[in-house]
Protein backbone atom coordinates (compact mmCIF):
# COMPACT_ATOMS: atom_id res chain seq x y z
CA UNK A 1 0.00 0.00 0.00
CA UNK A 2 1.37 3.66 -1.17
CA UNK A 3 0.42 6.78 0.72
CA UNK A 4 1.16 9.65 3.03
CA UNK A 5 2.81 8.46 6.49
CA UNK A 6 -0.58 9.42 7.98
CA UNK A 7 -2.62 7.71 5.16
CA UNK A 8 -0.60 4.63 6.28
CA UNK A 9 -1.34 5.15 9.75
CA UNK A 10 -4.69 5.75 9.28
CA UNK A 11 -5.15 2.70 7.51
CA UNK A 12 -3.36 0.12 9.88
CA UNK A 13 -4.81 1.16 13.31
CA UNK A 14 -2.76 -0.80 16.26
CA UNK A 15 0.27 -1.93 14.30
CA UNK A 16 3.62 -1.64 14.08
CA UNK A 17 4.62 -0.31 10.41
CA UNK A 18 7.97 -0.85 8.27
CA UNK A 19 7.61 1.89 5.06
CA UNK A 20 9.85 2.39 2.41
CA UNK A 21 9.94 6.10 2.05
CA UNK A 22 9.62 7.25 -1.41
CA UNK A 23 13.13 9.19 -0.66
CA UNK A 24 15.27 11.11 1.89
CA UNK A 25 12.29 13.48 3.93
CA UNK A 26 9.59 12.26 1.92
CA UNK A 27 6.43 12.27 3.80
CA UNK A 28 4.52 9.09 1.29
CA UNK A 29 5.94 5.59 1.22
CA UNK A 30 4.96 2.31 0.68
CA UNK A 31 3.79 -0.33 3.68
CA UNK A 32 6.29 -3.06 3.36
CA UNK A 33 5.19 -4.65 6.89
CA UNK A 34 2.53 -4.40 9.46
CA UNK A 35 2.51 -6.14 12.49
CA UNK A 36 0.72 -5.93 16.16
CA UNK A 37 3.53 -7.46 17.63
CA UNK A 38 6.44 -4.81 18.11
CA UNK A 39 8.44 -7.57 18.95
CA UNK A 40 7.82 -9.34 15.16
CA UNK A 41 8.07 -6.11 13.36
CA UNK A 42 11.41 -5.40 15.49
CA UNK A 43 12.73 -8.82 13.98
CA UNK A 44 11.26 -8.03 10.16
CA UNK A 45 14.26 -5.25 10.48
CA UNK A 46 16.15 -8.30 9.86
CA UNK A 47 15.60 -9.12 6.03
CA UNK A 48 15.89 -5.33 4.87
CA UNK A 49 19.73 -5.61 5.57
CA UNK A 50 22.15 -2.50 4.77
CA UNK A 51 23.07 -1.51 2.12
CA UNK A 52 19.83 -3.10 0.46
CA UNK A 53 17.60 -0.57 2.13
CA UNK A 54 20.04 2.55 1.44
CA UNK A 55 19.87 1.91 -2.48
CA UNK A 56 16.40 1.08 -2.61
CA UNK A 57 15.10 4.60 -0.29
CA UNK A 58 15.36 4.76 3.53
CA UNK A 59 13.22 2.63 5.84
CA UNK A 60 10.69 4.08 8.37
CA UNK A 61 9.36 2.30 11.29
CA UNK A 62 6.55 3.87 13.23
CA UNK A 63 3.69 2.81 15.32
CA UNK A 64 -0.35 3.72 14.29
CA UNK A 65 -1.86 4.27 17.42
CA UNK A 66 -5.43 3.32 17.00
CA UNK A 67 -8.36 5.58 18.33
CA UNK A 68 -8.49 6.57 22.00
CA UNK A 69 -5.71 3.92 22.36
CA UNK A 70 -3.65 4.16 26.14
CA UNK A 71 -0.30 4.52 25.59
CA UNK A 72 1.59 1.99 28.43
CA UNK A 73 3.12 4.27 31.34
CA UNK A 74 6.89 3.81 30.46
CA UNK A 75 10.29 3.87 31.98
CA UNK A 76 13.55 2.94 31.74
CA UNK B 1 34.65 18.26 20.84
CA UNK B 2 31.32 18.28 18.92
CA UNK B 3 31.73 19.62 15.32
CA UNK B 4 28.85 21.63 13.36
CA UNK B 5 27.03 23.72 15.60
CA UNK B 6 23.23 22.25 16.38
CA UNK B 7 20.12 23.74 14.25
CA UNK B 8 17.44 25.25 16.01
CA UNK B 9 13.83 23.92 15.09
CA UNK B 10 10.89 22.54 16.14
CA UNK B 11 8.53 19.57 16.11
CA UNK B 12 5.28 18.32 16.41
CA UNK B 13 4.33 15.85 19.29
CA UNK B 14 2.01 12.82 17.95
CA UNK B 15 -1.36 14.46 19.81
CA UNK B 16 -2.81 11.28 20.57
CA UNK B 17 0.00 10.31 22.31
CA UNK B 18 0.93 13.33 24.32
CA UNK B 19 -3.05 12.91 25.71
CA UNK B 20 -1.29 10.12 27.53
CA UNK B 21 1.73 9.40 29.63
CA UNK B 22 4.76 9.98 26.99
CA UNK B 23 5.91 12.58 24.51
CA UNK B 24 6.29 11.02 20.67
CA UNK B 25 7.61 12.58 17.70
CA UNK B 26 7.41 10.92 14.43
CA UNK B 27 10.23 10.34 11.44
CA UNK B 28 13.26 11.09 13.35
CA UNK B 29 16.32 10.99 10.87
CA UNK B 30 19.06 9.04 12.34
CA UNK B 31 21.82 9.44 9.50
CA UNK B 32 25.21 7.91 8.77
CA UNK B 33 27.62 8.81 5.83
CA UNK B 34 25.58 6.22 3.69
CA UNK B 35 22.66 7.70 4.20
CA UNK B 36 19.47 7.87 6.43
CA UNK B 37 16.82 5.98 8.67
CA UNK B 38 13.87 6.96 10.24
CA UNK B 39 12.23 5.61 13.61
CA UNK B 40 10.04 6.98 16.55
CA UNK B 41 11.32 8.07 19.37
CA UNK B 42 10.24 9.19 23.04
CA UNK B 43 11.44 12.36 24.64
CA UNK B 44 12.77 11.57 27.93
CA UNK B 45 15.03 14.28 29.77
CA UNK B 46 15.32 11.21 32.47
CA UNK B 47 17.91 9.51 29.84
CA UNK B 48 21.27 10.73 29.56
CA UNK B 49 22.16 9.11 26.25
CA UNK B 50 20.01 8.56 22.72
CA UNK B 51 19.14 4.99 22.57
CA UNK B 52 18.64 3.39 19.58
CA UNK B 53 16.84 -0.19 18.81
CA UNK B 54 19.70 -3.03 18.02
CA UNK B 55 18.05 -3.53 14.60
CA UNK B 56 17.69 0.09 13.68
CA UNK B 57 21.47 0.29 14.57
CA UNK B 58 22.32 -2.53 12.71
CA UNK B 59 20.59 -1.12 9.49
CA UNK B 60 22.57 1.83 10.37
CA UNK B 61 26.06 -0.29 9.83
CA UNK B 62 26.84 -0.69 13.43
CA UNK B 63 27.68 -3.68 15.28
CA UNK B 64 30.04 -5.20 18.05
CA UNK B 65 32.74 -4.74 15.80
CA UNK B 66 32.70 -0.91 14.99
CA UNK B 67 30.98 0.29 18.55
CA UNK B 68 33.88 2.95 20.14
CA UNK B 69 33.03 0.82 23.30
CA UNK B 70 30.33 -0.13 25.93
CA UNK B 71 28.90 2.10 28.85
CA UNK B 72 27.21 0.86 31.87
CA UNK B 73 23.34 2.26 32.58
CA UNK B 74 21.38 2.41 35.31
CA UNK B 75 17.95 1.34 34.00
CA UNK B 76 15.20 0.18 36.31
CA UNK B 77 15.63 -3.15 38.33
CA UNK B 78 19.53 -2.62 37.95
CA UNK B 79 22.41 -2.14 35.11
CA UNK B 80 22.59 -2.52 31.70
CA UNK B 81 25.88 -2.74 29.31
CA UNK B 82 25.30 -0.70 26.24
CA UNK B 83 27.10 -0.65 23.13
CA UNK B 84 28.24 3.12 22.54
CA UNK B 85 28.52 4.37 18.93
CA UNK B 86 27.79 7.53 16.85
CA UNK B 87 25.90 8.68 14.78
CA UNK B 88 26.62 11.70 12.18
CA UNK B 89 23.44 13.55 12.79
CA UNK B 90 20.16 13.39 14.38
CA UNK B 91 17.60 15.13 12.79
CA UNK B 92 13.75 16.04 14.93
CA UNK B 93 11.77 17.72 12.97
CA UNK B 94 13.72 20.91 11.84
CA UNK B 95 15.98 20.70 14.48
CA UNK B 96 19.62 18.86 13.16
CA UNK B 97 22.44 17.95 15.87
CA UNK B 98 25.88 16.47 14.18
CA UNK B 99 27.74 13.92 16.01
CA UNK B 100 25.91 12.54 18.79
CA UNK B 101 26.65 10.11 20.84
CA UNK B 102 23.97 7.26 20.99
CA UNK B 103 23.76 4.07 22.73
CA UNK B 104 22.04 0.62 21.31
CA UNK B 105 19.55 -1.35 23.29
CA UNK B 106 16.20 -2.01 23.64
CA UNK B 107 13.50 -0.44 25.36
CA UNK B 108 10.90 -2.79 26.66
CA UNK B 109 7.68 -2.68 27.51
CA UNK B 110 6.24 -3.20 24.62
CA UNK B 111 7.79 -0.39 22.80
CA UNK B 112 11.24 -2.04 21.63
CA UNK B 113 11.19 -0.40 18.35
CA UNK B 114 11.23 3.26 19.12
CA UNK B 115 14.24 4.91 20.45
CA UNK B 116 14.95 7.23 23.07
CA UNK B 117 15.34 10.82 22.18
CA UNK B 118 17.76 11.70 25.93
CA UNK B 119 19.54 14.65 27.00
CA UNK B 120 22.67 13.96 24.07
CA UNK B 121 20.48 15.37 21.82
CA UNK B 122 18.38 17.68 24.09
CA UNK B 123 21.13 19.71 25.67
CA UNK B 124 22.11 21.07 22.63
CA UNK B 125 19.31 23.20 22.74
CA UNK B 126 16.65 25.44 24.76
CA UNK B 127 14.07 23.17 24.73
CA UNK B 128 10.46 23.86 25.58
CA UNK B 129 7.50 21.82 25.33
CA UNK B 130 4.24 23.29 24.53
CA UNK B 131 1.37 21.19 25.39
CA UNK B 132 -1.49 23.19 23.94
CA UNK B 133 0.16 23.38 21.11
CA UNK B 134 1.39 19.71 20.59
CA UNK B 135 5.13 21.25 19.81
CA UNK B 136 8.75 21.09 20.88
CA UNK B 137 10.86 24.15 20.05
CA UNK B 138 14.42 23.84 20.16
CA UNK B 139 16.52 26.95 20.48
CA UNK B 140 19.72 27.68 20.43
CA UNK B 141 21.70 28.16 23.43
CA UNK B 142 23.34 30.97 25.09
CA UNK B 143 26.34 29.08 26.16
Amino acid sequence: MHGTLDQLRASHPGKWLLIRLDGPDAETGTVLLAHQDPKTADAELEEWAYPRSVEEGPLYLTYALAEGEKLPAFAL
Amino acid sequence: MFGPSPIPGKVVIDSAAAAESVVLVRKVALGVMGGEQYVDALVDTGSTYCVVPRRMARLLGFNKDNRLGTTRVSVVGGWRRMDRHRLERIRVGTARVHGVPILVDQMGAGFNPVMLLGLAFLQRFNVTIDFDRNEILFRTRKS
